[in-house]
């Protein structure tokens, strides 16, 4: 019973994180609800899907196409979030407006509203297929349906917990300050993600000459503590970079930051 | 917004650029049966590049995990999929069976 919660609590954790930090980021927006349940739904059968397909997916590209693809998830899902967050933070005045009167100003057309459907698709695509294969694993197994269940509905709830904690912490913030705590938040997400994309990526072979490790941090706060996880889930902390995770780190901030204040400036 | 898809066009000019890989590495084979790896332990040369052939001979799913070498992979049960090592520096490197953490564990070192 113990393993299914580990290993259900800590993959809709980081389903939930996304969800939620979306969700206040995108509080007040006509159609939100809608667009996150579409964006669930479709996670979840895709989950299925890949949980299926996962070996001809591996298969490609000399058996390294289960990198590529995840380095692709990786690479959509950062950049997708990253320019939501963009927009959010940029738009922080016409979201609090639209948050007081609920006539709004806003409708969700002014943000793609979709994207925030496929931000919540790819989020759970990332987790579920493992979630799907472990589960059908422990079943196949010989573990009992109602252990396997009763582990795993803990799990699920306790990272959903958690998830929305998190959630309703951040809309308690003021409403000036909500969206850019949010956006803030979800860009450093997001710069952890397309690090991530950049490990995936030399699983497959790519960028050899710059995956050296820049320096290793793990005497000092090992990245699978508790500490380290958190850090890691929120701002992509890893005890031991390579060089080309640290570029696309840095790289992915400073182009956002870089948008966020052109943005601002032209607007003023 | 734009700067984001310059992101974009980036990244995929440096794929374009990094392809090319495709020089035969060596192949070596690890076998998962009962949730253990046979070898336990694999001894490589230092800089090598080589194919890490995981035969996933139980009928459920594991994903190889390895912190030190920076690898993750789902191997549905009964099949094959490779995982590609650059070059390793002289070292222990230590991997696990996500799914079965407590005995499907192992260990490559490079001299």
């Amino acid at each position: 019973m113990l393993l299914p919660f580990i290993i259900t609590f800590r993959e809709v954790l980081e389903i939930a994180l996304i969800v939620s930090l979306m969700m206040a980021a995108t509080k007040g927006l006509p159609g939100r609800n809608k667009w996150i349940s579409i964006g669930f739904a479709l996670g979840i059968i895709g989950s299925i899907l890949i949980a299926i397909f996962i070996e001809t997916i591996s298969n490609f590209a000399n058996g390294l196409g289960q990198e590529l693809f995840n380095a692709l998830i990786a690479l959509v899902a950062s950049i997708l979030i990253g320019s939501t967050a963009v927009w959010v933070s940029t738009h922080g005045r016409e979201m609090v407006l639209n948050m007081k009167d609920k006539g709004g100003r806003l409708v969700s057309g002014d943000l793609p509203a979709k994207t925030l459907s496929v931000i919540i698709a790819l989020a759970v695509w990332r987790e579920g297929a493992e979630i799907v294969l472990f589960s059908y694993g422990l079943l196949l197994s010989g573990l009992s349906l109602t252990t396997f269940l009763t582990g795993a509905i803990a799990g699920a709830l306790a990272g959903s917990i958690l998830g929305a904690g998190l959630y309703f912490g951040m809309v308690q913030i003021n409403t000036k300050h909500i969206f850019k705590a949010t956006s803030y938040l979800l860009l450093f997400i997001a710069a952890g993600m397309f690090a991530l994309a950049a490990k995936y990526l030399v699983a497959a072979g790519y960028f050899g000459g710059l995956s050296d490790i820049l320096w290793d941090t793990s005497h000092i706060l090992s990245e699978q503590s508790f500490v380290g996880q958190v850090l890691h889930m929120f701002f992509g902390y890893s005890d031991s970079p390579m060089i080309i995770e640290v570029i696309y780190y840095v790289l992915f901030l400073t182009l956002s930051l870089l948008a966020i204040s052109l943005i601002k400036r032209k607007k003023l | 917004m734009k700067k984001l898809f310059g992101i974009i066009a980036l990244t995929s000019l440096m794929l374009l650029g990094a392809c090319g890989e495709d020089e035969p590495a060596k192949e070596i084979v690890i076998v998962l049966k009962e949730h253990k790896f046979t070898p336990e332990v694999l001894e490589v040369q230092s800089g090598e590049r080589f194919r890490l052939v995981i035969d996933n001979q139980d009928p459920t799913a594991e994903e190889f995990e390895s912190h030190d070498m920076k690898r993750e992979k789902i191997i549905k049960g009964n099949t094959k999929s490779v995982v590609f090592v650059g070059s390793l520096k002289a070292g222990e490197y230590k991997y696990f069976g996500e799914f079965n953490e407590d005995e499907a564990i192992g260990k490559i070192i490079a001299h």
